[in-house]
């Protein structure tokens, strides 16, 4: 595959972590690396595992397939492979793969001389997917705390988790990540529309720059965060977003186990109201 | 020890105020003093205002506080004028719409939803208002007007919420109530009536532009973030001139998954996901009730649920009456060997 | 820069000790498993009285001797026993309900078979309901049975009862309100409860989700959606379970795919709309103001802005008998002990 015109110069040998020259090269566009060669190997393994739970199923429908944890029952023991065990080593699978993703974008971005930042960010998600499969199962004491893997089931699980809390936009830590989310896709609207409004003007105008961009924020609401402010902004939002979604399910089970409308218990019993005469 | 300057700017620049790029002829001037922070300094820039107020700013303005001075004066009468209740419920009152009765009625009574239709005319001319400013300042500013659009996307939602969808169910009954803890009950409500909202594959694809929204935003930012020290924050003169900042952001996505946007397509494919949030999941509420009834059953109906081993059998004697007599829906399939 | 570091490390301390110590944070109950998906079972957090346990039963009565309508003037509910076992019985019914009110609570003065207190009569009702429940509810309450003990735990007016709201006062030129219980302590009793009455007096099909896919006619109105949604949190909290103990939340109508203690929840409701009709409402015209009888402080007192349409006695919904837990008094069974509260079991005791 052709190199880009400028590429030839950027691929230059070191800033590997581990196995120092041995997988330091390139297939096509990828970088490959020793954590290329483990992503790969596990990506694979896990996602012939899904496609071998898949063919002993039921059914081939894509919506309907489901690879389920083992049954509460079993405890964090060891599943049968057709009763648990194929999610176990799914998740095995997958999360070398994700973790190997994440320290192969290191290893690029150390060769690029970037910040770490990417990765940072992908260990959040990577973080919350931790949080669903592994901690919290173990925390509760079963793999079947954990989530099917399928495209129905883990809305159908999602579903259920939430009505055992009763009301699960009660809880506070899930508050906090809707607005997360809800606040950083409202600035993502806002800075890419601001730069494609800016590269690409009406026909027959210049291209702006960050002057317009600060200035038209300013004229609209007053205040314009600026070039770098936006994606450190954004960065930030979008990893609370994510560690707060692990820190809502974290929590359930485990410190709060009644519906969360009632953790709110303690918002009637400030002093504040009974101090000022009302009950 | 590690200076964090990509993250927070550790020194501030004073200067002269930005007052701004001239504005057109017949634009009123610009208000609002400038001052500095140096806590949004710390993020951002530090300079706040000036600002270009307008006579839509103004009329917007006007619009908006109509609306919150309804909702909340109406919160405020219903515990009684009382101000440590007021405080202490106020997560807890709302403004509800018209009970059922009322139907589409434009003048109901104050006491039964009239004040809701009230508020939330005031805020939709209020918004409304609000994007024909935006529009006008990106064009005042000879800019392209891609932010109104992704506004506009947001104000489909809205009005789908608020307007168009209790139109096309005949009641605005139908619509969400202004209020904190009551609009989650809304929705919480509205998925379990509408049989489980999960189902909606307009709803999965609003997730997925959600979740994918703010994926993006860790990729484009880190990426950003960790060109810093080439200069990758100045977006649109690595569009018209790009220099290593681009080229470096180009390979690390390049080699990390063999694809990779530039400056400027990256910003297509964040504005993409934005706006399709919001168009997708406005689509799906406004299907909700109207073209489809229960969710589940039509993921039913399309062969999407999936089958669970059966718990236990259910008593065969369940009187008749207590259930409506579902169609029998010959799904299942045999029970997963377990 | 110093200050600023300390004054958001300060900031950030404060906070986290406020969300560790300000909320009551729970330890981790074991759950059981219920179903796929799986469920956990709430524990209940925390015991509503004293205890949910069973009080030791009195010794037994003699066999034989004259029958309680031989020896006693005006007996007009246990009629089936023994003098003895009546008065076992009696002996128990106030140990149960009136421990510290004693005889009187009922009884007027030395005069037994006076009819004079009000109290008295609403006992009679109580008793018939009882026997009643043990005689034709045995598929819900068999097989521990109910006595007073069961939803009193010691006192006059059981800890949870249920009173059909007034509806909030509205105001004209004022927007309508929910009625948020706000004297509440606990945001288990905060949520509004109007609008109950259809399914715990009344017999409106609780059915607000669509049984077709497409619309074809019209369901319940959405308030009612969110009424039937607080109902069922009274459902869970009475027993001390959540959603997945009888639904799979995907589907809640679906009975394909509930559990079996779905169709043991829905036949309480049949109960508890019998018991309400046929028993609590003319307990309500025996006694119209059990407060006023009620002269311990602790004993609980309904606020006047949850005094409704019914002005006495509460009427009894899940959690009147459960009291949190699945199985009222973790399923202890008392009944046993004492056949005349069951009329087929006090004709045999009698024989």
């Amino acid at each position: 595959m052709a190199l880009l015109s400028y590429e030839a110069k950027y691929r230059v040998r070191g800033g590997t972590l581990v196995g120092g020259e041995l997988f330091d090269f390139w297939v096509g566009p990828f970088y490959v690396g020793f954590f290329g060669v483990t992503a790969a190997a596990s990506a694979l393994l896990g996602t012939l595992l899904i496609f071998y739970g898949a063919a002993t199923g039921p059914t081939w429908q894509p919506f309907a397939i489901t690879i389920n944890p083992p049954p509460i029952s079993r405890g964090l023991s060891f599943a049968p492979l057709q009763d648990g065990g194929l999610w176990q080593w799914i998740t095995f699978f997958s999360i070398i793969a994700f973790v190997s993703w994440a320290l192969r974008q290191v290893e690029i971005a150390r060769k690029l001389g970037m910040g770490l930042h990417v990765p940072i960010g992908f260990s959040a998600a990577i973080f919350a997917y931790v949080s669903l499969v592994v901690i919290r199962p173990f925390l509760l004491g079963a793999w079947g705390y954990g989530f099917p893997y399928g495209i129905m089931s883990h809305l159908d699980w999602v579903s259920n988790t939430g009505y055992q809390y009763l009301h699960f936009h009660y809880n506070p830590a899930h508050m906090l990540a809707v607005t997360f989310f809800f606040t950083t896709t409202f600035l993502l609207a806002m800075h890419s529309g601001e730069i494609l409004a800016s590269a690409h003007p009406p026909a027959g105008g210049r291209v702006k720059s960050a002057e317009h961009e600060s200035v038209y924020f300013r004229d609209t609401i007053a205040y314009s965060i600026g070039e770098l402010g936006i994606h450190r902004l954004g960065f930030f939002l979008a990893i609370n977003a994510g560690v707060w979604s692990a820190i809502c399910i974290l929590i359930s089970g485990t410190v709060w186990t009644r519906g969360w409308p009632y953790w709110w218990d303690w918002y009637l019993h400030i002093p504040i109201w009974s101090a000022a005469g009302f009950n | 020890m590690a200076r964090y300057h990509t993250l927070f700017t550790s020194f501030e620049l004073q200067g002269p105020d930005e007052l701004g790029i001239p504005l057109p002829r017949g634009s009123s001037p610009r208000r609002l003093r400038p001052f500095r922070s140096s806590w949004l300094g710390r993020i951002g820039e530090n300079q706040v205002g000036p600002t270009y107020l307008g006579a839509l700013g103004l009329a917007s303005i006007v619009c908006g506080f109509i609306a919150i001075e309804i909702i909340g004066l109406n919160m405020w009468a219903s515990v009684d004028w009382n101000v440590v209740r007021f405080i202490k419920m106020l997560p807890f009152l709302a403004l509800e719409p018209p009970s059922a009765k009322q139907g589409l009625s434009l003048f109901p009574p104050l006491e039964d939803g009239g004040w809701w239709l009230m508020a939330g005319f005031f805020l939709t001319a209020s918004i409304l208002l609000w994007w024909v400013r935006m529009y006008r300042r990106a064009r005042a500013l000879g800019m392209g007007t891609h932010v109104c659009w992704a506004f506009a996307s947001a104000i489909w939602l809205y009005l789908v919420l608020g307007f168009i969808r209790p139109i096309l169910m005949g009641s605005w009954s139908e619509a969400v109530p202004f209020g904190v803890i009551e609009h989650l009950n809304w929705t919480a409500t509205f998925s379990v009536r509408y049989g489980n909202i999960f189902y909606n594959p307009f709803h999965m694809l609003s997730i997925v532009f959600l979740y994918g929204s703010t994926m993006l935003f860790t990729m484009h930012g880190g990426t950003i973030l960790a060109l810093t020290k080439f200069g990758g924050e100045r977006e649109t003169h690595e569009i018209t001139d790009p220099g290593t900042a681009m080229e470096r952001g180009s390979l690390f996505w390049r080699w990390t998954m063999g694809f990779n946007a530039n400056f400027d397509s990256v910003h297509r494919w964040l504005f993409t996901f934005a706006t399709l949030t919001t168009l997708t999941g406005g689509i799906g509420i406004l299907m909700t009730g109207t073209v489809v009834d229960n969710w589940y059953l039509w993921g039913v109906k399309h062969g999407i649920a999936p089958q669970y081993a059966r718990i236990q059998p259910i008593p065969d004697s369940l009187p008749p009456g207590i259930m409506p007599r579902l169609p029998q829906l010959d799904v299942r399939q045999p029970e997963l060997a377990r | 820069m110093k200050s600023i570091t300390l004054a958001a490390g300060a900031a950030l301390l404060a906070g986290a000790a406020f969300v560790l110590f300000v909320p009551t944070w729970e330890h981790t109950p074991r759950g059981t498993e219920m179903s796929f998906p799986q469920g956990i079972q709430f524990e209940p957090a925390r015991t509503w009285l004293a205890s949910n346990k069973a009080p030791a039963p009195l010794p037994p009565a003699e066999a034989g001797g004259p029958m309680a309508t031989e020896a006693y003037k005006n007996v007009q509910v246990l009629t089936d026993v023994s003098a003895a076992e009546f008065m076992r019985t009696q002996y128990a019914i106030t140990q149960w309900v009136s421990p510290r009110e004693g005889c009187g609570f009922c009884h007027e003065g030395e005069n037994w078979a006076s009819d004079a207190k009000p109290a008295k009569a609403a006992a009679r009702i109580m008793m018939k309901m009882t026997r009643h429940l043990n005689a034709d509810w045995k598929e819900h309450v068999q097989p521990s049975g109910v006595t007073c003990y069961s939803c009193h735990r010691g006192q006059p007016v059981p800890a949870e009862t249920w009173f059909p709201q007034a509806p909030m006062p509205q105001r004209r030129y004022v927007a309508k309100r929910d009625n948020w219980q706000e004297a509440a302590d606990t945001v288990r009793k905060f949520f509004p409860d109007n609008g109950w009455d259809e399914w715990y007096v009344g017999d409106e099909p609780i059915h607000v989700q669509s049984d077709t896919a497409l619309p074809t006619h019209r369901i319940g109105a959405f308030v009612v959606a969110k009424r039937v949604y607080e109902m069922m949190m009274q459902y869970s909290d009475g027993i001390g379970v959540n959603c997945g103990y009888c639904h799979n939340s995907r589907a809640f109508w679906d009975w394909d795919e509930s559990t079996p203690q779905r169709w043991t929840g829905y036949n309480a409701l049949r109960l508890v709309r019998d018991l309400n009709n046929n028993f609590l409402l003319d307990v309500a015209a025996a006694i119209p103001q059990t407060r006023q009888l009620v002269r311990e402080t602790n004993l609980p007192v309904i606020p006047a802005q949850q005094r409704g349409v019914q002005q006495g006695n509460g009427l009894v919904v899940c959690a009147t008998c459960h009291q949190g837990v699945p199985q009222p008094l973790n399923g202890a069974n008392m009944v046993r002990d004492y056949p005349a509260l069951t009329p087929a079991a006090a004709t045999a005791a009698a024989r």
